[in-house]
């Protein structure tokens, strides 16, 4: 079948892509990048830590426009897209306020701090938990899709507020990609600021990979279960 | 170096993380394709009763 040879290329360039690009970065991050003079090479984190954070935000916003679409036209192709990207959108979100406390330990002496960047991160993850929660417990019916659906479109009103949140409240959280008095970048040398780029494009190649196998694995197993309905029982 | 294990640490989660989540995606795939090979198996059997049945 066309339609599906064209789906495996696609799925082995996106594999491949995420492998090569993944491997090129780490090149890049352990290799070629200077080490900030401040913090030292615990710096590297953000290199991981930034591009997750994009990923989770593209997960989410995913899970947004799937969501919408769904309650607007219905169809499962757009429903099972919300729910892959929502599963991979909280890995990549929980790989954020894992490497962010790790990063702060040594930086700011402790943990965790209640800042509202970190606070906001934190809500965002229990929302899409419980929409994970609602589609793992609450059944295959069309009312649970449409009540996880709306979850999922509220829920993503969090994440301009925590884009914004460095600028409007003051916090500790630091300001990647300017700085607070908008002069000049948290990334001085021109080789972070690639490095932090590069990294993105591979992090996100490798979550588009990751919601295709998931949709494809999701499409699978409605099939299975739609059919063993069909079947009578053994 | 100063810090290196935080590094590690940090580094370490992420591909942690993504290594289970395809563990997890592959555990799933292989559970799908008994449960296909199971159905194709009863579908088959269908089958053969309705063959059967048509005869007599």
């Amino acid at each position: 079948m066309p339609g599906t040879s064209r789906r495996s290329i696609v799925d082995a360039a996106l594999a491949a892509g995420s492998g090569l690009g993944i491997l090129a970065a780490l090149y890049l991050i352990f290799h070629v990048v200077p080490t900030e003079r401040v913090q030292g090479v615990v710096q590297r984190i953000f290199y991981i830590h930034v591009p997750s954070a994009w990923a989770a935000f593209t997960g989410f916003g995913l899970v947004c426009l799937g969501s919408a679409v769904h309650l607007w036209k219905g169809g499962e192709r757009w429903d099972r897209l919300a729910r892959a990207s929502a599963e991979v959108g909280l890995l990549f979100c929980t790989f954020v306020l894992l490497t962010g406390p790790i990063w702060a330990r040594p930086i700011w002496g402790v943990w965790w701090s209640w800042d509202p960047r970190l606070t906001m991160t934190v809500i965002l993850w229990t929302i899409y938990a419980a929409y994970l929660l609602l589609r793992a417990f609450g059944g295959g019916e069309e009312s649970v899709k449409r009540y996880a659906a709306v979850l999922g479109i509220v829920g993503a009103i969090d994440i301009p507020l925590i884009i914004v949140s460095v600028k409007i409240w003051r916090g500790i959280h630091p300001s990647v990609l300017a700085s607070r008095g908008g002069g000049e970048s948290g990334l001085a040398d021109p080789w972070m600021r690639i490095t932090l780029y590069f990294t993105a494009i591979a992090v996100l190649i490798l979550f588009s990979w990751m919601v295709r196998i998931r949709m494809r694995l999701l499409r699978v197993e409605d099939g299975v279960e739609s059919l063993h309905r069909d079947v009578r029982p053994a | 170096m100063k810090n290196l294990d935080f590094l590690l640490a940090g580094f370490s989660v992420v591909w942690i993380g993504i290594f289970l989540f395809l563990l997890r995606i592959d555990g799933r795939t292989r559970r799908a394709e008994d449960d296909l090979a199971d159905l194709r198996r009863r579908l088959g059997r269908d089958e053969g009763d309705r063959e059967s049945s048509s005869r007599t």
